[in-house]
């Protein structure tokens, strides 16, 4: 017995087998691992499958005539020591990977996992340690990813024609978004058979799906398309964040579903998703959203993964504010994390004219600075006392009405 | 008689004292497992080989070559062989002594004589050891280093089997070995078949310097002589397939062979075997050979690997037609890869060439193994082997009688004392439906190591084709084996 023992070519996997704690896996480039009926392999150790882009390794069933669920599944344990997949072909196993444990910490990337009578993926109880990105999901009988109480980030992945969702999310916030952004290259979760992303669980799942130049550099530009259900469905509890201001843009593209491209299970607040593709240029359709309660607006009105299409327009750099409005130069402030200067700013905003289309989104965007500054209480208090300023402005009148969220911000059209 | 005997002992005592009594198998640094072709016709002694005869027997992609050639292009013969990474053995008839030459690559002189001249004369004249001495300084000094020389024939049957003979045979070997150490073999041949146990292990004990035995065995034959042109139910009808008892005559002709080596103590001469690749009918004798399927090919040569031969050799090259024998060799007229009336599954040149680009590989792999036992699984447990199992159901026909599975364990090597090597055959050989060269069966084989293994996860490894198959509870299951293939399997413990 070595510490470390490697295996290439063809390796027929004909029992169950596990990678002890302390040893190590590794299987070569340009090979084959056939698993007979119903074995899996276990990762206590680690395993090292590191592929090229010329040479894939795969894991597939040693029957004859393969079929979804022919062997388990490569589960990777907790306190396994930090695996690595790279370029691996996954294909007619219950389960592809299965990721179990706060600590089990694999990176799992370039790897196209497919035909699974269950998931492609399915990560447990995991945090954000595993490394999840560039990896292809499709053709699995369930969901492409499973996601229960894991909060990984997850950038460029395709999910997509599985037979449920791309990614179901059960108590679960992972981050999501693209390095690339190109139309191809984007993260997609499209063309399944119900939802493209379905947030579920008590309390909840909250998947990140913005941009952030500070916070998610990676977020954002993921093509929530094609799906025979919901672009994203949010069961109750589930509050899905796809784009929260101009300087956390979601810059997806959410179109083409089967029904309405965002399924809001929640009565008492809403989705935010702003800065986003609808599939046209006059910004989402009335039947996007099961209910009311989806904040849409602003949009984009082009694909952001088709730059060359007309009507692009690049995002601001933050450095750059010589040209644009103090609303815009405000939301850099708070992007860049200058909170009491963009404070400042969107205060001035409402005190200047309040009864300005601006000075609404200054309101919406001072509750969000509000909320980065740990400051919930003193929210209620602020839009109280704005009230009372403006009793007889528009922007009073919202407030009174319909609450601090949601419908204080107006519609404002294309940016 | 027994004077020369003492004397002979007495300088064969002096020269073998600086010799290793363990073959290398490597020649001029490399691994060389042997895979030939027998270039040969009747009548004798046919015609040479001319340069696309050379060509289209180089591209089987074995690396012995055996053939007639003029007596003036013995040198560029050699050339080529160089040139080709290919082996040729070299000849000298004694008549021709002294001088130095002409030399013949080949078992057989191009004068019409139908002697055969190899240096320990077969005639009953008079041979000595000065003619003996002079014959091989003389190869020496005209080829001294030459890679595409591999062997010298020292003997081929005839008096091979007179006691007699044995002390000159020894002494040619033993001066071949001092001229050339390892890098050029003393070669003898002959049919194993022909001598007694007790006469063979003799042999090995008495001519212990020589380097390569080629055993020459030919189980594939009917009753009478077929209609010609041949058609397959005349060839092959039903002895065709009786597979059963033919692969036991293999094993018995291999056993006897590696028997009397074992019961020699000879651990220096190495043997290879002279299998059956062609059709024949011989008038004379009335001997009916047919050709074996592709299964039956394969089975011929993987079991003699599982008794330790170390090279391979087909027989015979060219077709031909004699009147006392009528050989239907690997190609037609010589030169045609196009078969007489060969059947999709039985192209002798393809099956030749497939054969040796797998023991290209694998040959080399087991160079330096040797073989601790091989027997024919029946049950018996075997030290860390508990279970060997084929499939459990048979062909249409013959049902039942081909089940059987060959096992070759071989000795750990010291220097690797952490794996097992093991060979596995499958000896079923017969057909799968009424069609006559359609595939033989594969058998999908499981293995089950002893309980006295300690728990863990083990791997075996194919030496051929690299395929791993790994298990945590001793079963490796489903090992396909193709009709007459054998796989060589290493066993490790891993993680």
């Amino acid at each position: 017995m070595n510490a470390t023992d490697t295996l290439s070519n063809t390796v027929n996997i004909c029992s169950n087998i596990t990678v002890p704690s302390g040893k190590t896996l590794v299987i070569q480039p340009n090979s084959t691992v056939k698993f007979y009926s119903g074995k899996y392999l276990l990762v206590q150790g680690k395993l090292t499958a590191n592929g090229s882009a010329s040479q894939h390794i795969k894991f597939t069933s040693a029957a004859t005539t393969p079929s979804r669920g022919n062997w388990e599944y490569i589960r990777i344990d907790n306190y396994a020591s930090s695996s690595y997949l790279n370029y691996c072909d996954i294909e007619y196993a219950k389960t592809g990977i299965w990721v179990n444990g706060a600590n089990a910490n694999p990176t799992i990337q370039h790897c196209d996992i497919k035909e699974c009578s269950q998931y492609g993926v399915r990560l447990e109880n995991n945090t954000s340690a595993t490394t999840f990105k560039y990896n292809n999901l499709h053709h699995n009988s369930v969901y492409g990813v499973f996601l229960m109480t894991s909060s990984p980030l997850m950038f460029n992945i395709s999910a997509t024609n599985n037979d449920n969702s791309g990614l179901f999310c059960s108590n679960s916030s992972p981050k999501l978004g693209s390095i690339e952004t190109m139309e191809a290259d984007q993260s997609k979760f499209s063309n399944n058979t119900q939802h493209g992303i379905w947030c579920t669980g008590s309390p909840g799942s909250s998947p990140i799906i913005y941009r952030n130049t500070k916070t998610y550099p990676n977020g954002g530009y993921v093509r929530l398309t094609g799906n025979g259900g919901n672009g994203i469905r949010a069961n109750s509890g589930s509050q899905p964040h796809l784009g929260e201001s101009s300087s956390s843009p979601g810059y997806n593209s959410i179109c083409d579903n089967g029904s309405v491209e965002i399924w809001n299970g929640n009565s008492s607040y809403s989705i935010t998703a702003k800065y986003n593709w609808w599939g046209s240029e006059s910004g989402p359709p009335p039947d996007s959203c099961n209910n009311s309660l989806l904040l849409a607006r602003p949009y984009l009105n082009y694909d952001p993964g088709n730059p060359a299409k007309a009507g692009f327009t690049p995002p601001l750099a933050s450095d750059d504010t010589s040209h644009i409005s103090r609303l815009q130069r405000g939301e850099i402030y708070f992007a860049a994390g200058e909170l009491e200067q963009a404070l400042s700013i969107f205060e001035q905003i409402i005190s200047d004219n309040p009864k300005s289309e601006d000075a609404k989104y200054a309101l919406s965007d001072i509750v969000l600075c509000y909320q980065e500054l740990d400051w919930q209480d003193q929210i209620v208090p602020y839009l109280d006392k704005v009230a009372e300023q403006y009793p007889k402005q528009d922007i009073g009148y919202w407030i009174l009405g319909h609450g601090a969220f949601g419908p204080v911000v107006g519609d404002r059209g294309e940016i | 008689m027994e004077a020369i005997f003492k004397w002979l002992k007495a300088v064969l005592g002096v020269l073998l004292c600086f010799f290793s009594l363990n073959f290398d198998h490597s020649i001029y640094g490399q691994n060389y497992f042997a895979s030939g072709i027998f270039g040969y016709d009747e009548p004798f002694p046919g015609h040479a080989l001319n340069s696309n005869e050379q060509a289209l027997i180089r591209d089987t992609h074995g690396n012995f070559i055996y053939g007639l050639i003029d007596t003036s292009l013995v040198d560029d013969f050699i050339a080529f062989c160089n040139t080709n990474n290919l082996k040729t053995c070299i000849e000298n008839d004694p008549t021709s002594i002294p001088g130095s030459g002409p030399f013949y690559p080949s078992p057989y002189k191009n004068d019409n004589t139908s002697l055969w001249h190899y240096i320990c004369l077969n005639a009953a004249s008079a041979i000595d050891c000065t003619l003996i001495r002079q014959l091989i300084t003389n190869i020496h000094a005209t080829y001294p280093s030459e890679p595409g020389l591999g062997a010298i024939l020292v003997a081929h049957q005839g008096r091979t089997h007179e006691a007699d003979h044995w002390p000159y045979i020894q002494y040619a070997c033993s001066l071949i070995h001092a001229n050339y150490g390892d890098n050029v073999r003393s070669l003898v041949i002959d049919n194993a078949g022909g001598w007694t146990l007790a006469d063979l292990e003799n042999f090995f004990r008495t001519v212990d310097s020589l380097n390569c035995f080629q055993h020459e065995f030919y189980p594939f034959h009917v009753g009478s002589q077929p209609s010609y042109p041949p058609t397959d139910s005349t060839i092959f009808n039903t002895d065709a397939f009786q597979i059963n008892l033919i692969d036991n005559q293999l094993i018995d002709s291999y056993n006897l062979v590696r028997q009397a080596l074992l019961n020699s103590g000879n651990k220096y001469t190495r043997w290879e075997l002279i299998y059956q690749a062609h059709r024949e009918w011989n008038r004379t004798s009335a001997h009916f050979w047919r050709r074996p399927t592709q299964a039956e090919l394969w089975l011929h040569a993987f079991l003699a690997l599982s008794r330790g031969a170390k090279g391979v050799h087909a027989y015979v090259y060219r077709t031909y037609n004699a009147s006392s024998l009528r050989s239907f060799g690997l190609v037609d007229n010589g030169t045609t890869r196009q078969k007489i009336n060969t059947p999709a599954y039985n192209k002798p040149y393809d099956n030749i060439t497939q054969l040796y680009d797998h023991l290209a590989t694998l040959g080399s792999a087991i160079l330096d193994d040797t073989v601790h036992t091989a027997f024919t699984w029946t049950g018996t447990r075997y030290k860390y082997l508990k279970s060997i199992t084929g499939d459990s159901t048979d062909g249409p026909s013959p049902p039942n009688t081909h089940r059987t599975i060959e096992v070759c364990v071989f000795k750990p090597r010291p220097s690797n004392n952490n794996y097992e090597r093991f060979m596995l055959i499958n000896r079923r050989c017969n057909r799968d439906s009424s069609g006559f060269w359609v595939n033989a069966y594969p058998q999908n084989i499981d293995v089950t190591l002893a309980d006295s293994m300690p728990a863990g996860t083990y791997r075996i490894k194919d030496l051929y084709s690299n395929e791993f198959y790994v298990t945590s509870d001793k079963i490796f299951r489903q090992i396909k084996i193709l009709a007459g293939r054998g796989r060589v399997f290493e066993l490790k413990r891993l993680l």
